[in-house]
């Protein structure tokens, strides 16, 4: 049992294993879509670290990332793929189960 | 806390974004105070000017400039899920319902088709109690923001409240001071929040990625 958990943890995705992706992908679960704005001023991070982060969620294929315009503005829109959500939810599923398992 | 208790507590704190910018505060604040200046004016005997009366129009306009041009360039947008755009559409149904409905009663009562005066006073005022209470309550309950409910209830204990009170306090002033406080407060909060949130939410310059 015990060795089953660990192992399970280990393979933990690490694409979401990091705080600010693990951020991103909660706020993402959330929404149906939202600009970059709204994940920098909901996360309170640098325009540069988020993204850095994005960049790699999109390459993993968990979230899409739509460049379009707002009038005469650029506007990037990001929303979690079907991917991104399952693999994200499989993630939580093996925290929890590894938190209850300890005990704590 | 489990998953969904978790999504929903971050969906309500990232909507609440929204009210951080105190543009309610400043909007609810100003509302306020025009109405007890109306009133002053009124009971003693002076016609108050149109531009005072007419003061929350133009106060409101200005609060939604403001919005588009100060708030949503620092916490960007974003597409609620369904289960909040359907919240969101029933404070919208709610509150025109409830702007209708006042209008109505306003209009019959002007034309004379009902007397309020006459017919039982306490019931009317109960009436309009509880309406202003329940509007509010319902508006506060699905955007889970406290500041409607007190509207609601500084309007409905300020106005309808004090009135019915009347026969025996015979002043209307304690009311009236109590909305004109009750605005001076909610302003001074709006003009505190809107300071913190310019100071903490800076304008980001370009969309990044």
């Amino acid at each position: 049992m015990e060795n089953n958990i660990l192992s399970k943890i280990i393979a933990l995705d690490k694409t979401i294993h990091e705080p600010v992706r693990i951020a991103i992908l909660t706020l993402l679960m959330v929404v149906e879509k939202a600009d970059f704005i709204y994940l920098k001023s909901n996360l309170q991070i640098t325009q540069g670290n988020l993204s850095s982060h994005l960049c790699k969620l999109e390459t993993a294929g968990y979230v899409e990332i739509e460049k379009t315009f707002k009038g005469k503005r650029p506007l990037t829109l990001i929303k979690v793929t079907e991917e991104g959500e399952k693999n994200f939810k499989d993630y939580l599923l093996t925290i929890k189960s590894f938190i209850k398992q300890s005990g704590i | 806390m489990n998953q969904k208790t978790l999504f929903r507590e971050i969906e309500k704190t990232s909507f609440h974004l929204h009210f951080k910018d105190g543009m309610f505060e400043l909007l609810f604040g100003s509302m306020f105070i025009s109405f007890v200046i109306n009133s002053f004016m009124d009971n003693s005997g002076y016609v108050s000017p149109l531009f005072i009366r007419l003061l929350i129009i133009p106060v409101a306009i200005i609060l939604a400039l403001l919005k588009l041009l100060i708030t949503q360039p620092r916490i960007g947008s974003v597409k609620y899920s369904e289960p909040r755009r359907n919240k969101q559409k029933w404070v919208l149904i709610t509150a025109i319902s409830a702007q209708v409905i006042t209008f109505i009663l306003y209009y019959l009562s002007v034309k004379g088709i009902i007397h309020t005066e006459t017919k039982s006073r306490f019931t009317s005022l109960l009436i309009e109690f509880m309406f202003l209470i329940l509007v509010f309550g319902l508006i506060s309950y699905n955007t889970s923001y406290s500041l409607f409910f007190i509207v609601g209830v500084v309007y409905a204990f300020g106005v309808p409240f004090t009135i019915f009170l009347e026969p025996w306090i015979h002043t209307r002033n304690y009311g009236y001071g109590f909305i004109a406080i009750a605005g001076i407060i909610i302003l001074i909060t709006g003009i505190i929040k809107l300071l913190s949130f310019l100071k903490k939410y800076p304008k980001t310059v370009t969309d990044g990625k």
